[in-house]
């Protein structure tokens, strides 16, 4: 089920929303939400309702652990097994076949070809997301920086709970405990307004922006070959904008149907295309992975503040490769990973020079890095992103691919957005009649799209 | 006073107004499904079809759709409006839901046309069918009882004693694409079959109507339609690229003319001689339970558009398993006995020649059969009965 399908929002949406509103305690708005959350959940595949249980189950038990061993060896096997766990079994769903494959293409490069079993595995949908839920809590737990909570429908339903299931941010339990706990005491209309503000300009980024390009570009990165340099950029472009409004979008719906709900999830997203730096885009870019890759990955693995200055590089490095992977089991997203990695061991080493350029110049070069970071992101191979690498480098003229219009119209719509608007979370979100109106009227151009039934579904859903 | 600006504030806030606007939005859908659909549509198929479980017919009883610039659904599928061949459609039917202009209704007819859409006379005038073409090369009337899926024995007997028909012929329209699926049962309705025919015995033919026209009203969104045609307007490849168009094969055949195909049409059965005997069984226990009532039955084989303009394409294509699979049915139907009439070679044969007059045996942006196709169709069991 989608945030932009109509079952969505004229059945499921307002099924829950009444009933989550009309029960009174805790712990039947708990249970209510979860159970929505695994009928949601449901909808793509039952059968791995029962995986995300077992998930939950785990690391419910052992935050108990946690919670009454005070034995420091005890502690780390509550942490040490679940974790183990949680990673295997994403481990399994997500990069066994990878795994395989690659060390099947290893074997035949060294001329020892083998033939491992490829396991017909599908993965399940935001796998990646509520493993780091899980973990996150576990960890926390473990360090004492969160109580865990005897609740287990709590817990299952900040798990679970279906705004940020699928595809983030990636909420940390400290992040929406408050929220959780005071949930028999949300009032409905405290954040009615920026709810529905939220979800309406996620749905709009969504639908009009991201759909509108993607519908555009998706024929001609299949066509990359044939491509002039000037469609190749247009190409790239309007990938770099898709991604960002596209899952920028579903950040926003997540955090809107938070609100319409009484809890508060976290900015995922602060105009991340407007960053000075590379170091400044991971601070902005997809925030609730790049701190949990920070405080989970990198500062265990020391950090910055390391002996020699090569440690600082090395474990940049191993977590953006790590990081890259996160996202897919594709060497290119691997090599995307690195090649962020190697930026920003770069500004490390040359930061003070970079600082001293034009601010205009530090966000055009900072937006051109990650723009060519995105061929790599998108190809299906490194074939495909070096052809489109060339055809954008060196000057070939080629087919021009039908839709320019509406891709130069949209491109310039999402630039400008993009570039020099305020985000969801910088806007007051107390709008006048005539703003109001606006959205009005681009809710329904974006209620007209989805009733075409040209529904697609978040590029996110897939990592 | 404060507290009156602060109410006005939230009547008007968004957080107010969204979700109302989504309740008018729903309850939009809901009216506008009680507005007939004939200006949406393009043809009458989607306007005429009943969604509702229905006695026997499968359209809307008296009912007449007229249409100056229909065209094809192939067309329409990849909305691709400069390959349409605009084309007058009329659509009658009788009082029972079956595409029978009045006009052309005699009594005592001599025999019934049964099949899939093709039988039904999708996208051609009142009086090109095969069932009307059938009529003038006999000179005595043919009931059409095409419907989407061909009638199971049960309907057929109903339909027959309704026209009270103790002899004469029944006509099956088989298209090589059936193929691809299994047989159904001998006893095709099985127990919902038999709760439906309590259901429309209990209430009668009236009320099972009035039941069901606002079931068949509501299945259809006009709003959805209306978004999709908008789609479809923006999607122009200049504005947006055609999404659509990937749903169909554009080709074109060696006299110049493009022609559009869907993908299914091109599959063929994996096993053609297993599926040949299997539908040769059916035919053959088909046409025994007819012979108890008096009716004979003749099936008439009608190949694919793609085995007979595959190989006239200006890039030809092979269709030699299609057309060896259509043989081998052909084969299975008469060893079982079953009198069969294939149209391959003659098709095969006419096409060529008529290809040069610009003259087709089906819509160049359609799946179905044109007028030409059906005449010689007619002539072919005309020709075979004689």
């Amino acid at each position: 089920m989608l945030f932009n399908s109509l079952v969505f929002l004229f059945l499921f949406l307002p099924i829950v929303y009444f009933g989550f509103w009309r029960l009174r305690t805790k712990k039947q708005r708990y249970i209510w939400l979860t159970g929505a959350s695994y009928i949601f959940y449901g909808t793509w595949n039952y059968k791995f309702c029962a995986l995300m249980a077992f998930s939950t189950a785990v690391s419910y038990f052992a935050g108990l652990g946690l919670l009454g061993a005070a034995d420091p060896r005890r502690r780390k096997l509550f942490l040490i097994i679940p974790v183990t766990i949680d990673l295997l079994l994403l481990g399994f769903f997500k990069y066994f076949n990878f795994t395989v494959s690659s060390f099947a293409q290893l074997s035949a490069w060294l001329h020892v070809p083998v033939h491992p079993p490829v396991l017909n595995i599908i993965l399940p949908v935001g796998i990646s997301f509520y493993t780091f839920h899980t973990i996150s809590y576990m960890v926390d737990a473990y360090r004492g920086v969160i109580t865990p909570t005897r609740n287990f429908w709590e817990f299952s339903c900040y798990v679970s709970l279906f705004s940020q299931l699928v595809a983030g941010p990636i909420v940390r339990f400290r992040q929406v405990e408050a929220d959780l706990d005071n949930l028999d005491h949300a009032d409905r209309t405290r954040w009615l307004d920026i709810g529905w503000s939220f979800f309406a300009i996620g749905m709009m980024k969504k639908v009009l922006l991201a759909d509108t390009i993607a519908a555009i570009i998706n024929s001609a990165w299949k066509d990359a070959a044939h491509l002039s340099t000037f469609g190749a950029w247009l190409c790239v472009l309007g990938y770099t904008y898709q991604i960002y409004f596209d899952f920028s979008g579903y950040s926003d719906m997540a955090v809107g149907l938070g609100y319409l709900f009484g809890i508060r999830l976290p900015q995922n997203f602060n105009s991340p295309y407007k960053a000075l730096n590379i170091s400044d885009f991971w601070r902005r870019w997809h925030i609730s992975l790049s701190t949990c890759l920070r405080d989970y990955l990198y500062i265990p693995l020391g950090g910055s503040r390391v002996s020699a200055n090569w440690l600082v590089y090395r474990n940049l490095l191993i977590t953006m490769l790590l990081g890259g992977l996160w996202h897919g089991a594709n060497w290119t997203f691997v090599f995307w990973g690195g090649y962020h990695g190697v930026l920003l061991c770069l500004y490390k080493l040359f930061g003070k020079f970079w600082d001293r350029l034009p601010v205009a110049l530090q966000r055009a070069g900072t937006f051109f890095l990650v723009v060519v970071g995105w061929v790599f992101f998108r190809s299906d191979s490194f074939s495909v992103a070096a052809g489109m690498l060339a055809r954008m480098f060196t000057f070939s003229t080629g087919v021009l691919f039908p839709g320019l219009i509406g891709l130069l119209v949209a491109l310039a719509i999402a630039a400008a957005i993009a570039h020099f608007a305020r985000n969801t979370f910088e806007m007051n979100h107390e709008w006048n009649s005539w703003t109001v109106a606006g959205l009005c009227l681009g809710y329904t151009a974006t209620l007209l799209a989805i009733a075409s039934g040209q529904q697609s579904p978040f590029l996110y859903f897939q990592f | 006073m404060n507290d009156t600006a602060a109410n006005r504030g939230r009547i008007w806030g968004i957080g107010h107004l969204l979700p109302r606007l989504m309740l008018l939005f729903f309850l939009l859908d809901v009216i506008l499904r009680f507005v007939p659909v004939d200006p949406l549509t393009f043809r009458a198929w989607e306007a005429m079809l009943r969604h509702y479980p229905n006695a026997v017919g499968p359209f809307i009883p008296n009912k007449h759709y007229h249409r100056d610039n229909s065209y094809g659904g192939v067309a329409g599928i990849g909305s691709l409006p400069a390959l349409r061949h605009y084309h007058s459609v009329d659509f009658t039917t009788d009082a029972y839901g079956f595409h029978n202009p009045p006009a052309l209704a005699q009594s005592n007819p001599i025999g019934i046309v049964i099949g899939d859409s093709f039988a039904v006379g999708s996208e051609l005038p009142d009086d090109q069918s095969l069932s009307a073409q059938l009529t003038e090369r006999f000179g005595g009337y043919f009931y059409n009882a095409g419907a989407p899926q061909p009638l199971h024995l049960r309907s057929l007997e109903v339909v027959a004693q309704r026209l009270n028909l103790h002899r004469g012929l029944v006509i099956f329209e088989f298209l090589e694409s059936r193929t691809l699926q299994d047989p159904p049962a001998a006893t095709p309705d099985g127990a919902r079959g038999a709760a439906q025919a309590f259901f429309f015995r209990a209430m009668g033919p009236q009320w099972t109507d009035r039941l069901g026209t606002p079931l068949n009203e509501l299945h259809a969104s006009p709003l959805r339609a209306l978004s999709a045609k908008l789609q479809k307007k923006i999607q122009d490849d200049t504005v947006l690229p055609n999404s659509f168009a990937a749903f169909v094969i554009q080709e074109r055949l060696r006299n110049g003319e493009p022609i559009v195909f869907l993908p299914a049409e091109f599959k063929s059965p994996n096993h053609p001689r297993k599926a040949a005997e299997r539908w040769a069984a059916y035919f053959a226990w088909y046409s025994s339970e007819l012979r108890k009532d008096g009716l004979e039955l003749v099936v008439l084989l009608v190949p694919n558009r793609t085995t007979i303009y595959a190989p006239l394409l200006a890039q030809p294509r092979d269709v030699s398993a299609s057309r060896a699979a259509l043989q081998d049915l052909a084969d299975a139907l008469q060893n079982a006995g079953v009198f069969t009439v294939p149209l391959e070679r003659r098709y095969a044969h006419d096409a060529t020649v008529l290809l040069n007059q610009e003259k087709y045996l089906y819509f160049l942006d359609d799946t179905h059969w044109s007028g030409d196709g059906t005449a010689v169709a007619a002539d072919e069991i005309f020709k075979a009965r004689e």
